[in-house]
């Protein structure tokens, strides 16, 4: 049994991936991106299955398109990330599905933008449509700030800077009095993991002291937390909704419980350390049951 | 197994069961390090991908 694996280089995530088959007695043929080309009139991917774990969302899509035209079943597949790599194309998807998110606007020039801020209200979150690990999102407290933020994205060059996406700053509520006299919110959101149709692990993550956002990778605070059947039931029926194999999705707790993002090639190292669950492991399990059909 | 950082030029051993890919640290400039090839007792590094913006999990 064998399978392709496509990644930027072997991370943390793809060297349990690879302990994981090796213990399962299953081959990985892992092809670097970096050193990856197609001749795009001849198959040079022999293994049927191909798991994708592009760091680079732009190279991944591509490759996922390559592989796909040849016959390839590529986990997630290329719909999957079209619709999870591109934030806009998330959001439109959630809401045509009547999935809950917050409130998001997007504009296409900085006039506009300020616009829609007015509209959506401060403090606002902006966005790059494409990008991960919290860069380049700010929090918008005021429409000074704002103005100072898009005159810089204006002058920045790159065309995706230029697409305005704006959400809705969602205030967690305080769990407790302490917490309540703190300040009026607490922040805090869970990534959930899911592997076809099973919510497989969840942790909550802790905005960081300076840093309003919660992103593991930047350090934010992560607990371990069992799985509701409200958020199982929430993030299975996103997971259908961009037809996923295997995904992060963010969840934000507002007034209601709310999908904030999708992360088709998801990182698992502070998940798997969190939780204590083999995360690798169930991804090989799952690719070995696809192999199987 | 052998290896010598491009950028400081330090030589340092690491594992024997490194594979392409692998991100390593150079022990003395600390800078990040693929290893791009594998001949006989000596891993070939380069200097790492920075990331880009496109760059995400």
């Amino acid at each position: 049994m064998e399978f392709a694996m496509v990644c930027n280089k072997l991370s943390w995530e793809e060297k349990s991936i690879l302990d994981a088959a090796k213990s399962r007695g299953v081959k990985v043929n892992v092809i670097l991106n970096t050193s990856y080309y197609a001749n795009l009139m001849k198959d040079n991917v022999s293994t049927e299955l191909v798991l994708q774990r592009s760091l680079s969302y732009v190279r991944g899509l591509f490759i996922t398109a390559i592989l796909e035209s040849f016959g390839h079943t590529v986990i997630n597949s290329y719909k999957t990330s079209e619709l999870c790599g591109n934030k806009l194309l998330t959001s439109l998807a959630l809401i045509k599905a009547g999935i809950p998110t917050p409130k998001t606007y997007c504009a296409f020039t900085d006039e506009s933008a300020l616009e829609a801020l007015n509209e959506v209200g401060y403090p606002a979150v902006i966005k790059p449509v494409i990008g991960s690990w919290g860069r380049m999102v700010a929090l918008l407290k005021d429409q000074d700030f704002a103005k100072a933020i898009l005159e810089e994205r204006e002058v920045m060059g790159d065309i995706f800077q230029k697409i305005y996406y704006f959400q809705e700053y969602v205030f967690k509520p305080a769990r407790n009095m302490k917490q309540y006299l703190r300040r009026d919110k607490v922040s805090r959101d869970f990534r959930v993991f899911t592997i076809g149709d099973e919510v497989i692990a969840m942790m909550g993550r802790h905005e960081m002291e300076g840093d309003w956002r919660s992103t593991a990778t930047r350090g934010a605070r992560t607990e371990s937390i069992e799985v509701t059947p409200e958020i199982r039931e929430l993030a299975l029926k996103a997971a259908k909704v961009v037809e996923g194999d295997i995904l992060g999705i963010d969840v934000l707790e507002g007034d209601q419980l709310m999908v904030n993002e999708i992360n088709h090639v998801s990182g698992f190292q502070a998940l798997a350390n969190t939780t204590g669950i083999d995360v690798g492991g169930r991804i090989v399990d799952y690719l070995i049951k696809k192999m199987k059909k | 197994m052998k290896a010598t950082c491009p950028e400081c030029y330090f030589e340092f051993e690491i594992d024997d069961n490194v594979m392409r890919g692998e991100i390593i640290e150079c022990g003395d400039c600390g800078v990040e390090l693929e290893v791009i090839d594998i001949k006989k007792d000596q891993a070939v590094l380069q200097k790492a991908e920075s990331e880009d913006e496109d760059w995400g999990e």
